[in-house]
């Protein structure tokens, strides 16, 4: 073969993602390597992933940009054009309203199922050989669609071609693999872009593809990070029961989660070993885990959600746990991996539950005061006009007014909504491991 | 501080530490996580009967107590109770599980973690043994 693609490199600036890639690595062990694609070693999509986040308004005039080095034979003149396209055949536009109307309707269809290609086809250009090989050379990608197609993950395809002398186009050997995750925006804590070229295998808070590959699937197609958020909430309250359920043998403990001197810890790579059927840290979450596993899911996806708790004002975690005077109680709710309405966890004593909470905690959209809207992948609420009885109607809270989600929550009166107050600080999530 | 709680070395009757995790100091607290599968059973599995167990080092007993009263309050709910089988303090929920205890400068939180009910209160006594060991040879 004359010419062969020797490396295509999307993030070829760590210190911006203006017109590249972001920072990214495959979990807290294993980091990217650059460039992503190399011939001989990246054969399928997977092993040659690269993500891109939405771009502020201000930054879309320009376009997004590749780099590739090439290697050629003696037979290939020194300079020729090279350029990349989708190998998959154009699909003509039929003709006469039905065929229109129903190439569209098939078209949003299999848009779900059928991979994009969001980065579009390889602008053509100028390619120079000092020699054999040639440096890396930066390519525009004048057509990507990275900017408005929101939550993505695809496997695409580039057939790469040269021309020399103004010739016909004429293809390399095989075409390159890569997956490219799309984000409405960029990631926000406890993923960081931070780069020091001091730090090898770099910074442990870029995005992980193993986080990705979950969120990127749970929140498919969603047009911004706030649809993305709640399609993580509900993503998350469905691992019930396979994956996840509330603990009620332990009594509702923390098992993926702790806290700690800068935030809230999140145990990762445990939650990722659960979700590829390991052992994880066991069955059993709490609704910190449940917060900490929503923010961490959809703030990949740039969604911008902070943990907070409810609880009494009086009661704080140096209380004697004898002390349950000030717990709040609770409406009826379906705690995560349960089926059944009840006052949380009933038991042979207790066969409406044990009616009351020290705490909750949620994602919350920001802190602050009590009017903001609050997710809850740990449990549902009852959503229709009486939330105190049955029968109840299933709400996953995406969004909630706070106020809304208390009343839903907590039993009217002053030893149940009285007590459920939200706290002043709301805590950022971070990675324990 | 070096950590001196060794999980594979915590003789726990009838229990072996299936995974362990590695030890993440933080504010001077070595941490400890394990899960447990009977004796016998090889592979984990969602069906088996598994313990987790959590034991926090510190710098001393006062500092342990404060550690346990934290994990003790990290149950949403309401459902402790103190109790005195085991260790030199220690918050059991209904029918011992979870068990949270301190012994010398050691916190500890011992849970079922799958869905099979696991004897609890008997792996924290086991445990109790062998941190009173520890402790006292400190």
């Amino acid at each position: 073969m004359p010419l062969q693609v020797l490396s295509v490199r999307f993030n070829h600036d760590p210190t911006s993602a203006t017109t590249d890639a972001l920072n990214i690595r495959k979990n807290l062990t294993q980091p990217i390597v650059l460039p992503e694609w190399r011939r001989g070693e990246t054969l399928r999509a997977e092993d040659s992933r690269a993500a891109y986040a939405r771009r502020a308004p201000a930054d879309r005039g320009r376009p997004f940009t590749i780099k590739a080095r090439f290697r050629r034979t003696a037979e290939i003149p020194p300079a020729v054009q090279i350029r990349a396209r989708d190998p998959r055949p154009v699909e003509p536009v039929p003709t006469g309203c039905a065929g229109v109307v129903l190439w569209l309707v098939l078209g949003a269809l299999t848009s779900f199922f059928r991979s994009v290609n969001a980065l579009g086809d390889v602008a053509p250009r100028d390619v120079v050989f000092a020699g054999d090989e040639s440096d890396e050379v930066l390519f525009e990608l004048p057509f990507a669609s990275v900017d408005r197609v929101g939550v993505r993950v695809d496997d695409i395809s580039w057939q790469w071609e040269y021309r020399a002398q103004g010739g016909a186009w004429l293809p390399f050997d095989n075409p390159t693999h890569h997956r490219i995750y799309c984000l409405p925006d960029t990631p926000n804590l406890p993923w960081g872009q931070g780069y020091d070229p001091a730090t090898p295998g770099g910074n442990p808070l870029w995005p992980w593809t193993d986080v990705l590959d979950h969120a990127c699937w749970w929140a498919n197609l969603s047009a911004d990070a706030d649809t993305a958020a709640a399609r993580v909430t509900g993503a998350v309250y469905s691992l019930g029961p396979r994956y996840i359920t509330y603990d009620c043998p332990n009594h509702g403990r923390s098992h993926y989660t702790r806290y700690g001197l800068g935030g809230l810890g999140f145990a990762c790579t445990e939650f990722l070993d659960r979700l590829a059927d390991g052992p994880g840290f066991g069955r059993f979450v709490n609704c910190t885990d449940c917060s900490a596993i929503v923010i961490t899911f959809a703030n990949v996806l740039g969604a911008n959600l902070r943990t907070r708790r409810m609880h009494d004002p009086q009661w704080n975690t140096s209380v004697d746990p004898l002390d349950r005077s000030l717990a709040f109680a609770l409406n009826e709710i379906a705690a995560i991996g349960t089926d059944a309405w009840t006052r949380v966890c009933p038991d042979a004593l207790r066969p409406g539950g044990w009616g009351n909470f020290n705490y909750h905690e949620t994602p919350w959209v920001d802190a602050g005061t009590a009017a903001e809207a609050v997710y809850d992948a740990c449990l549902k609420v009852d959503g229709d006009a009486d939330p105190t009885t049955r029968p109840h109607v299933p709400l996953l809270v995406t969004r909630l007014p706070f106020a809304e989600y208390r009343d839903r929550l907590a039993a009217p009166g002053p030893t149940g909504r009285g007590r459920c107050i939200p706290q002043a600080d709301a805590s950022d999530v971070e990675l324990m491991s | 501080m070096k950590p001196s709680f060794d999980e594979t070395k915590a003789g726990v009757p009838g229990w072996w530490p299936h995974t362990i995790r590695p030890v993440r100091a933080a504010g001077g607290v070595a941490w400890h996580r394990s899960l447990w599968l009977p004796e016998g059973t090889q592979a984990y599995s969602r069906d088996a009967a598994v313990v987790s167990i959590e034991v926090a080092e510190t710098a001393s007993a006062d500092e342990a107590g404060r550690v346990a009263l934290q994990l003790a309050n990290e149950c949403e709910i309401p459902a402790l109770e103190h109790s005195e089988m085991v260790g030199d303090r220690a918050y059991t929920g209904p029918g011992g599980v979870p068990a949270i205890f301190t012994r010398g400068r050691f916190a500890v939180c011992v849970m079922q973690a799958e869905r099979a009910g696991v004897p609890v209160l008997d792996v924290a006594r086991a445990l109790d043994t062998h941190l009173a060991g520890l402790a006292a040879g400190a």
